[in-house]
């Protein structure tokens, strides 16, 4: 990163970059502690305090139990269970879009959300068929629906990658197109399984696609955070890569980078972090298309930025969503995936409509 | 190991064969760019000149033949280490990308520092941009500046790339069509730059279409011809009327640069064909 | 990179501390385990009650405890007084929060409550949320009725309820025995005519159609699409139809549903439609719901276009 002091006079660019990311910071540790103190169950300001301070030891006062239940057992993990999400999704979206060299690049094109789509069906819906799957799933337990998504986003990403590899050269309009066919295979092969499925998984199918955080526990969040973890950390030490891969393929070559690995390499991350994501809370869009945008609009395509950037405005949008899906029709709950849908839309055609003549990837 | 002589610096092709959808471009074609030189490659179009220059920048694989660098074949050198040693300047870059003209120069040394800018390679994009004479668009948005200048940025980041290090290790610096959106005065810049490159031990190969620019600055000429290697030698030996009418298909008189003695290669008198009978048949 | 790197060590942090607390049993659940040995069933002084599901909502009510029932969900539409009380969501997709802000001291629900997620939630927030199982017959609906009236301490309201629903569902046994045909008939589900679906075994459709002397004209299992071959081969004399249904299509529309034609029912345009809740719940009007079945399907003169009484 062009740390502020090491580089002195290298760039307005360079001096800019850590004031935007505090910024971004500092406003989703407010949310967070907004979001912390908000929803359908009452808590005040000061109770809130008193269940934080108690839990990392600093009080022995004594909240009230389930106000302290429902902070810490029940907020707490579903915020960073939305931190998670939100940071994957807008992470991966930022590294696809530079990888395609196409602003619409969204993880849904590499076939990631289909297929992770179908590998939670197979679990739901065959789980009970077949004894053997019942018995992995008995046996993975809790981890078998964020397993299951993982495999059939990574399946599904494989299968579009070779699609459009070829002597070892990944095309990129090829990946567009085998990203369509795959999807649609997927979506048929989801078809066939709701209609096996009986309504109760029909059910849980249906509410599953809608997008939602409310599987949300220390254990789902613990389950999820290795594969976001790592895969953020991967995708970090691409940035530079990812900038240089911008002047061209050819150019990015010619100054020592391997093109085709590096393609992998995003494309793989950016599989497991998401398809682990949508196992976990089924399939929510827009966060992956719009959050990268919006930061190239304020600080251009410097990866160093956009790609922490995205991770904390991802997190912050997803924070945000969740606390109106909370909040808006207490006690009832709206499904995320439609709050970020209404809110990513519109917003996305304004980008659209504001930079029709500007700078393309 | 090169088999026809001993180890001699150079980027080099022997017998070099490409192939494209079952179509040859290149054919037993032997070259070599030599620290210390500036070597132009000139032919008609289709001549296969593009992809030569592809083949020495590692781009594309000889399906016959050999290419590399010094005593090792190119698919035996990383991607990493070659960048090192190759920069190459293309012929077009029409991407377009938000980044500031001295960050993308500052991209030529990522071969150098694995990522993390040093104030050394702030240094030396700032030289380099210096030396391009594009020093006042330091600051400016890559996507605002016009044809001509991105090219110079360009340079600038190819030459940050292979930066003298003192170490008089040979390096090589590609340019394909390099003067194709420049005016006279900045072409002339360029071409300059990088002729003068050479006395750090450095091999410049250059792509033209524009005869003269190679006769000026070339120190050996290499001519392809469908493929093939037609004629190579000095400028004053290559530039004659009788293998320009063999090459190009092109009626051509040249004469003597009156300054610098180089050959100056003019049209003898223009295309004076049937024009009038197929307008009045 | 150093604000990423701080946020990243907060959220791990956080992360890592509070998996630790939780061990440390702030789960109210277990807190209150103890304090629960010592209070026996008091159930009946001002209790605070969740019903999830229609058919759970009208038991409540049924029983005489809805002046207690304080949050019902999206599908509880009888009684009236439902209206006036807050709405949780979908019984499928409940909030724990939710329910957790309305202080409830017992939540029922029907089968398919969730997610799973939200329910042991609750639970650990020391709630009694219990499920209660979907009936298939009569005996089951009785069941069901008395567990929920165990819990709300109600046995002797449940009594007179289940009194009730048993004299309308032997009169209606009585009606489908007295007939010596037992019609085909065919549970029609719609929402529009892009959602249609047949009812088919072990559906509560099924189990009205069976006791109430008809025969469900298709085999397979659960709600399958309706497809125009499907219906010929089916063979229905009778329509059966919830009221929603029959309104988001329209009726005239109805009859003109491909293959329909083709059938006694589309011929003779027999059709029964009865409330949604009534007809599918399986709840206190469960008896009531059947002698409405079992009587327009075995009326003396098979009427053409029968509208369901209410």
């Amino acid at each position: 990163m062009l740390a502020k002091g090491k580089i002195g006079t290298g760039g307005v660019s360079a001096l800019r970059h850590p004031v935007y990311l505090n910024a971004l910071a500092v406003v989703l540790l407010i949310l967070i502690i907004v979001s912390l103190g908000a929803g359908a169950v009452k808590i005040s300001p000061l109770e809130v305090l008193a269940v934080m301070s108690k839990a990392i030891g600093l009080s022995s006062a004594d909240p009230e139990v389930v106000h302290s239940y429902v902070l810490m057992s029940i907020r707490l993990p579903r915020i960073l269970f939305a931190i998670l999400i939100g940071s994957s999704l807008a992470v991966a979206g930022a590294c696809l879009q530079s990888v395609y060299r196409n602003p619409l690049a969204d993880p849904a094109l590499i076939g990631v959300s289909s297929g992770a789509a179908v590998g939670v069906a197979l679990t739901l819906v065959m789980g009970s068929m077949l004894s053997g799957t019942a018995a992995l799933q008995v046996f993975l337990g809790v981890w078998s629906i964020p397993i299951a998504g993982f495999i059939g986003g990574l399946a599904a990403t494989m299968l579009v990658f070779r699609l459009a590899t070829r002597n070892g050269r990944t095309d990129v309009a090829t990946m567009l197109l085998a990203g369509i066919a795959v999807n649609a295979f997927c979506g048929a092969l989801i078809g066939l399984m709701s209609y096996l499925a009986d309504d109760a998984q029909l059910r849980d199918l249906t509410m599953w696609s809608l997008g939602s955080l409310s599987g949300a526990n220390w254990t789902s969040v613990s389950t999820l955070a290795p594969f976001v973890i790592v895969g953020l950390i991967v995708l970090w030490r691409s940035a530079h890569a990812l900038n240089v891969l911008l002047l061209g393929e050819a150019e990015a070559f010619h100054l020592g980078t391997d093109v085709n690995r590096l393609k992998r390499r995003i494309v793989i991350t950016a599989a497991l972090m998401v398809g682990a994501g949508v196992g976990s809370a089924g399939i929510i869009g827009f966060v992956g298309l719009v959050v990268p945008h919006l930061l190239r609009l304020f600080a251009g395509a410097e990866h160093r930025f956009v790609l922490p950037g995205s991770a904390l405005l991802g997190a912050l949008l997803m924070v945000g969503a969740d606390l109106i899906a909370r909040t808006l029709a207490a006690p009832a709950e709206i499904p995320i995936g439609v709050i970020t849908a209404l809110l990513g839309a519109p917003f996305f055609v304004w980008l659209l409509l504001r930079n029709r003549n500007k700078w393309r990837l | 190991m090169t088999s026809s002589s001993s180890y001699r610096p150079g980027l080099w092709t022997e017998n070099l064969q490409i192939k494209q959808g079952g179509k040859v471009i290149l054919d037993g074609v032997n070259l070599r760019v030599s620290p210390g030189q500036v070597t132009a490659v000139v032919g008609p179009s289709g001549a296969g000149k593009s992809t030569l220059l592809r083949a020495l920048a590692g781009e594309v694989r000889p399906s016959g033949g050999r290419v590399g660098i010094g005593p090792h074949e190119l698919r035996e050198i990383p991607i990493a280490k070659m960048a090192r040693v190759r920069a190459v300047l293309p012929q077009d870059s029409s991407l377009n990308f938000p980044f500031k003209a001295l960050d993308v120069v500052l991209m030529g040394r990522a071969p150098h520092n694995s990522g993390m800018e040093r104030p050394e390679d702030i240094d030396i994009a700032r030289r380099a941009m210096a030396y391009s004479r594009i020093s006042h668009l330091e600051e400016r948005d890559f996507a605002t500046l016009s044809g001509g200048e991105r090219q110079r940025v360009h340079f600038a980041r190819a030459l940050a790339q292979i930066w003298p290090n003192g170490t008089q290790t040979p390096m090589y610096l590609l340019l394909d069509e390099p003067t194709a959106h420049l005016d006279m005065a900045f072409a002339q810049a360029l071409m300059g730059g990088a002729a003068h490159l050479t006395t750090n031990n450095i091999g410049v190969l250059g792509v033209f279409h524009d005869l003269n620019l190679a006769a000026q600055y070339a120190d050996h000429v290499v001519v392809l011809r469908a493929g093939r290697l037609f004629t190579e030698g000095t400028p004053a030996e290559v530039f004659q009327p009788d293998k320009l009418r063999q090459a190009f298909g092109w009626d051509a008189i040249t004469i003597q640069h009156p300054t610098t003695g180089r050959p100056v290669v003019l049209s003898a008198e223009g295309d004076k064909g049937d024009f009038e009978s197929i307008i009045s048949a | 990179m150093r604000s990423k790197l701080i946020v990243g060590l907060t959220i791990v942090g956080m992360v890592l501390g509070s998996m630790a607390c939780e061990r440390g049993g702030t789960n109210p659940a277990e807190q209150d385990a103890s304090a629960a040995e010592s209070a026996p069933a008091e159930e009946k002084k001002s209790q605070r009650i969740i019903t999830l599901g229609g058919a759970i909502t009208e038991i409540a009510f049924a029983l005489g405890a809805g002046d207690e029932v304080v949050g019902v969900d999206l599908t509880s539409s009888y009684p009236a007084e439902v209206e006036e009380l807050t709405r949780v969501g979908m019984f499928r997709s409940i909030g724990a929060e939710g329910i957790l802000s309305l202080t409830p001291t017992v939540v029922l629900g029907v089968e398919g409550v969730g997610p799973d997620n939200a329910v042991s939630q609750v639970r650990a927030a020391g709630i009694d949320l219990q499920v209660f199982e979907d009936p298939r017959d009569f005996e089951g609906a009785r069941q069901r009725i008395e567990k929920v009236a165990e819990v709300l301490g109600r046995k002797d309201q449940a009594e007179s309820v289940i009194a009730t629903m048993r004299t309308d569902y032997e009169r209606a046994r009585e009606i489908a025995a007295s007939s010596s045909v037992q019609p085909r008939v065919l549970f029609l589900y719609a929402r529009g005519a892009n959602t249609l679906l047949v009812g088919g075994k072990n559906t509560s459709a099924d189990s009205m159609i069976e006791l109430a002397g008809g025969v469900n004209a298709v085999d397979f299992d659960g709600f399958k699409p309706l497809s125009p071959e499907g219906l010929i081969a089916a063979q229905p004399d009778v329509l059966l139809m919830a009221e929603k249904g029959v309104e988001s299509l329209g009726v005239e529309e109805l009859w003109k549903l491909n293959g329909l034609e083709q059938t006694p029912a589309g011929r003779e345009r027999r059709l029964i439609t009865i409330d949604d809740a009534k007809l599918l719940g399986l709840g206190p009007r469960f008896g009531s719901a059947l002698v409405e079945v079992a009587t327009q399907l075995h009326a003396a003169d098979g009427s053409k276009d029968s509208v369901g009484e209410r």
